[in-house]
């Protein structure tokens, strides 16, 4: 009986394996190209489930990330194509020149710096605490015994955890799986008020019909990069182009766009 | 289009040393013993209130199955089926994030994990009565009828005492399965073992928190699976 089980379940797990094998190859890159300059065609990975900064509209990538890179493609001189990449895979694709650049909301980190190269910060990562528009909660100071959400093991839940260390959130620090459960919870009135990244509460607000607001951004100093193979030429020009962006007003464009709001400042 | 593994190796950080630091470092877990141990007692807790709340409804539901009226046992099998044949993750964040859409709003995660877990647990315990029950010779209740006791009184006096001693094994397994599904309200946020371990694991950067909680598990699982077993023999010995 178990064996004749075994025998018959035993081909259903081989060709699982094996169709995991071959999507798992589908998920790799191109071989990438050379350096940028001349209107080429540059291999762009991203892990195209971020809104706002890369998610998909109608089958094509928008957002905040993509606007930035076009706009540096056309003055630099190169034409993005956009490759949608898994995040745990992207630092390694990219170190093995799978793709030219990688754009995806990527915090510049001394770690990932020993593997890849930056361009200058290009956003300012900085938190936010979200409450009910209604809530009577106007900064991190008034929290008082309120319970406030977090993803876990995000820089939210260090915040949070620093500013309950400091006495200034007496209540309970509530730890969700994902940031879409902990904004079911404060929707549903079961928690407080959030710790999150900026930009991600940002759109949950704008999504809300006024009934979330942002009543503090919190500072914490992490700022996104755009990340490159070690030395790739494409760099400088890629830096040049952005310190455009940022000088001209294009950059406060595309982030009003995007994060519905002016930026606090524009990160150097 | 380049060929690759789905799982990466890496030798470099293959090694005891990596083993001990990561997995066995208990200054982590003595530094942060109390809140592991105030999340163990929550787990113990709850499956506890859980498998008592538990055996209460599960005994109504098999009373109400086995019985003969159609208005009585239709619902209890309805009950049964739909518990024991959807996920127990989808019951409790169905429990705590989507009651509020009419109304209903759980405030303690705790007591959110207690009804899902009892609601669970309920239909569970329900099969192993109603198999217990109708594992009693039918000759005692035909017994009990013949010498003038209604059904109902059959049932309490005779038949559901003596099914109550054939279900201790059963019921003791089903306390181990609600020790660790207490582990699956974690995902609604409640501090009970496996989510203080997650905290802890990634405020410290070390997995030795989740080497700790499976100690914890196995400390109150363990016995629990023996002592099951040992019943189990001595009451099949008894009743071959």
């Amino acid at each position: 009986m178990t064996k004749s089980l075994f025998g018959r379940v035993l081909p259903l797990f081989v060709l699982a394996a094996a169709l995991s094998l071959m999507v798992a190859g589908c998920g790799g890159g191109s071989g990438g190209g050379g350096g940028g300059g001349g209107g080429e065609d540059v291999s762009v990975a991203s892990d195209i489930a971020y809104p706002p900064f890369e998610f998909e509209k109608d089958g094509e990538p928008v957002g905040f990330d993509i606007d930035l890179l076009d706009e540096i493609g056309k003055r630099a001189g190169f034409k993005p194509e956009y490759k949608n990449v898994g995040f745990d895979g992207i630092i390694g694709g990219l170190s093995n020149n799978q793709y030219d650049v990688v754009i995806s909301a990527m915090t510049i980190t001394p770690e990932r710096k020993k593997r890849i190269d930056f361009s200058d910060p290009y956003f300012n990562a900085d938190q936010s605490l979200l409450v009910p528009s209604d809530g009577g909660i106007g900064s991190v100071d008034e929290l008082g015994d309120a319970t406030v959400g977090v993803q876990i093991g995000t820089t939210g839940e260090i915040k949070a955890n620093e500013f309950k260390d400091q006495g200034k959130i007496t209540g309970e620090v509530r730890t969700f799986d994902t940031i879409e459960d902990a904004f079911a919870a404060l929707n549903n009135g079961q928690i407080e008020a959030i710790i999150n990244d900026l930009p991600v509460s940002q759109d949950e607000v704008n999504g809300s019909g006024g009934k979330l607001e942002i009543v503090q951004v919190i500072a914490t100093g992490e700022q996104y990069g755009i990340a490159f193979p070690k030395d790739s030429d494409m760099r400088q020009d890629v830096n040049k182009a952005l310190a455009e962006i940022k000088e001209d007003g294009t950059y406060e464009e595309i982030y009003k766009k995007w994060i519905g709001r002016a930026p606090e400042e524009i990160p150097e | 289009m380049p060929f690759e593994w789905p799982v990466e190796f890496d030798p470099s950080f293959f090694s005891l040393q990596n083993i001990r630091e990561s997995y066995l470092d208990l200054g982590v877990v003595f530094q942060n013993f109390d809140s592991l141990l105030q999340a163990f007692l929550i787990t113990v807790l709850l499956a506890l209130l859980a498998e008592i709340l538990g055996i209460v409804l599960g005994l109504v539901l098999a009373l109400m199955k086995i019985g003969r009226s159609k208005i009585l046992s239709a619902p209890a099998q309805v009950y049964i089926d739909v518990f024991r044949g959807t996920p127990l993750l989808i019951q409790i964040i169905f429990i705590y994030f989507a009651t509020p859409n009419i109304g209903i709003r759980i405030e303690s995660l705790f007591f959110a994990g207690l009804i899902a877990l009892t609601l669970n647990s309920a239909a569970y315990v329900a099969e192993i009565f109603r198999s217990g029950i109708q594992s009693i010779d039918r000759g005692q209740m035909e017994a009990g009828r013949a010498s003038g006791l209604t059904y109902a009184q059959t049932m309490r006096h005779i038949i559901v005492p003596q099914a109550f001693r054939r279900v201790i094994p059963p019921l003791t397994n089903e306390f181990v399965m609600l020790i660790k599904d207490t582990s699956i309200v974690s995902v609604i946020g409640l501090e009970e073992l496996l989510r203080s371990a997650r905290v802890l694991q990634s405020a410290t950067a070390n997995s030795t928190p989740l080497v700790a909680a499976a100690v914890f598990y196995l400390a109150i699982c363990l016995p629990l699976i023996y002592l099951a077993n040992g019943l189990e023999r001595r009451l099949n010995r008894r009743t071959a």
